[in-house]
């Protein structure tokens, strides 16, 4: 489903963020992506729905070159991936309601639609009643749930969650967890950049470690390295 | 390439409803910047209204005077009434001529009697010799008519030859010069119009840097991220052009009795009533179109498409 071959990034700083690195991803697979801070697990999910392009190398998603499609193309492609972001990117200025269902609007879902399925997501995340706060109301865990709650909204095929649990007290990094994986069961792939060598361990997935740009570890049933 | 290739045009037509509410958003969420956005539109498309109706008013004061330019040839009481006729004959057969009309020393009278109906002092003084017979002779063009004259001023039995080239000339430069300095000002005025809303929306623009952002990472496709800037100038367009509008009917309501007065004596009243209908018509296309086309340069600009 997700190949990269031989992919590098340097950026303008000179940071060389990627080195020549090869991953294969199949449909339907749990992957832990781990490495110290600036190890490029970030970069790497940039690249996959481009919001950086490589230096060299080819990526491709379901069998598509990726790396040569057009400014035009990009929607399509984004729309295959829910992304957590490190730092959330919530709309300040929009409720939790408004954040969540921005993804559907884009999709362009009629709006009774949006309704059930934002009112869905939020309660996976465990935010009903917050639906009409604003991210400036709500505490750094519960920003990142509706984070998370945006990024799987829209059902898309593969969920990219850099540091999920980053800021989320350890009940709630097992309930984010639990969440990601119900997702997965349900045949989304998905693959979480953390920190957290407890929930990797646990969990027993595929873990893939990077370390300045390189793939020093990949392992089908791995822990923390 | 398979399904990342094709655009979802018909997601940008579904959406047109949701752009148009969004577009409304950021006009309601930046109020200040939609009212001096709003009010200056609003005094350009005013002004330019002002200026395109007194434009097409003069055109057709213009075209009623040069109409109406004839010249008009006295002739001394001895002249004989078939000379007049012959010269009447002689000269509606010249090309430049549209038509010539003899006005006898007796429907000369009858026109002053009616002229002067209230006045008895003045009908009692007068009889049909003292009212000089005239022709009174039409042109096709208003240039021809300062020859005509000339050469009429030098047939026998004529007294006097009056015509209208002065007024009409006087009043044709000082049409061409409002046509100008109008025409001049409403580009001037439509021109900045335009700036204020391009700066507006790129206003707009750079407040939602990371909205735009974010949309961008979730699949917005362009016209999505756009659409709604449009909508932003279309509506702050038609806002404008719609108190600008409702301004100047006022205005024109107020003065219309005076108005009336003075033009409805002239031969293309009709005309110039429905050629203002067509200005109205026109003003409320200009707005929002001028607000589209200034968010697009704005949007283009400043979203670097």
């Amino acid at each position: 489903m997700i190949k990269f071959d031989g992919v590098s990034k340097t950026y303008k700083n000179g940071n060389k963020a990627l080195d020549k690195v090869d991953l294969n991803i199949k449909g339907g697979e749990f992957v832990f992506v781990i490495g110290p801070s600036g190890a490029g697990k970030t970069t790497l999910f940039k690249l996959l729905y481009l919001e950086e392009t490589p230096d060299e190398g080819q990526i491709f998603f379901n069998d598509d070159d990726i790396t040569v499609l057009k400014r035009s193309q990009l929607p399509k492609l984004r729309r295959n991936f829910g992304v957590v972001f490190q730092d959330f990117r919530l709309l300040p200025t929009a409720s939790v309601f408004e954040n969540t269902a921005l993804v559907l609007e884009v999709l362009g879902l009629p709006e009774d639609e949006i309704e059930d399925k934002v009112m869905s997501a939020l309660k996976l995340v465990g935010l009903s009643g917050k639906e009409y706060s604003f991210p400036w109301q709500l505490s750094g865990g519960e920003r990142q749930r509706v984070a998370l709650a945006r990024a799987l909204v829209g059902s898309p095929a593969v969920i990219l969650a850099d540091e999920p649990t980053a800021e989320v007290d350890p009940a709630l990094t097992w309930n984010i967890i639990e969440i990601l994986e119900k997702i997965n069961k349900a045949g989304t792939t998905v693959v979480v950049a953390t920190h957290d060598s407890e929930i990797v361990n646990s969990l027993k997935k595929r873990v893939v470690k990077l370390d300045r740009g390189r793939i020093t570890h990949d392992e089908k049933r791995g822990s923390y390295v | 390439m398979g399904v990342l290739l094709t655009t979802k045009k018909e997601e940008a037509m579904s959406s047109f409803l949701k752009s148009l509410k969004t577009g409304a958003k950021y006009i309601r969420r930046s109020r200040f910047l939609t009212m001096s956005c709003v009010f200056s539109m609003t005094f350009s498309l005013f002004l330019s209204l002002a200026f395109v109706t007194a434009v097409v008013v003069s055109h057709y004061v213009l075209k009623g005077l040069e109409e109406k330019a004839q010249i008009t040839v006295f002739f001394k009481p001895s002249t004989p009434e078939n000379s007049i006729l012959s010269l009447q004959k002689e000269l509606s057969a010249r090309e430049e001529v549209e038509k010539v009309s003899y006005v006898s020393q007796e429907d000369a009278l009858k026109i002053y009697l009616g002229q002067h109906q209230n006045d008895p002092t003045l009908l009692e003084s007068v009889s049909s010799n003292i009212l000089p017979a005239s022709l009174e002779i039409k042109s096709k063009k208003l240039t021809s008519l300062e020859a005509l004259a000339s050469d009429l001023r030098k047939r026998d039995g004529v007294d006097e030859v009056i015509f209208f080239k002065d007024v009409v000339d006087t009043f044709g430069r000082w049409a061409l010069v409002l046509r100008v300095a109008g025409l001049s000002l409403v580009a001037v005025m439509l021109l900045v119009s335009m700036l204020t809303v391009l700066l507006a929306v790129g206003v707009s623009v750079k407040i939602r840097a990371d909205e735009i952002e974010i949309m961008r990472l979730v699949g917005a496709t362009d016209s999505q991220v756009t659409t709604p800037f449009l909508w932003q100038g279309a509506l702050y367009g038609f806002i404008s052009s719609l108190v600008s509008f409702i301004f100047f009917a006022v205005i024109i309501a107020f003065s219309y009795p005076a108005l009336k007065s003075v033009f409805s004596s002239m031969p293309h009243f009709a005309e110039l009533n429905l050629s203002l209908a067509a200005v109205g018509v026109l003003h409320f296309f200009l707005g929002p179109m001028l607000g589209i086309f200034s968010s697009f340069l704005g949007v283009k600009k400043y979203l670097k498409l």
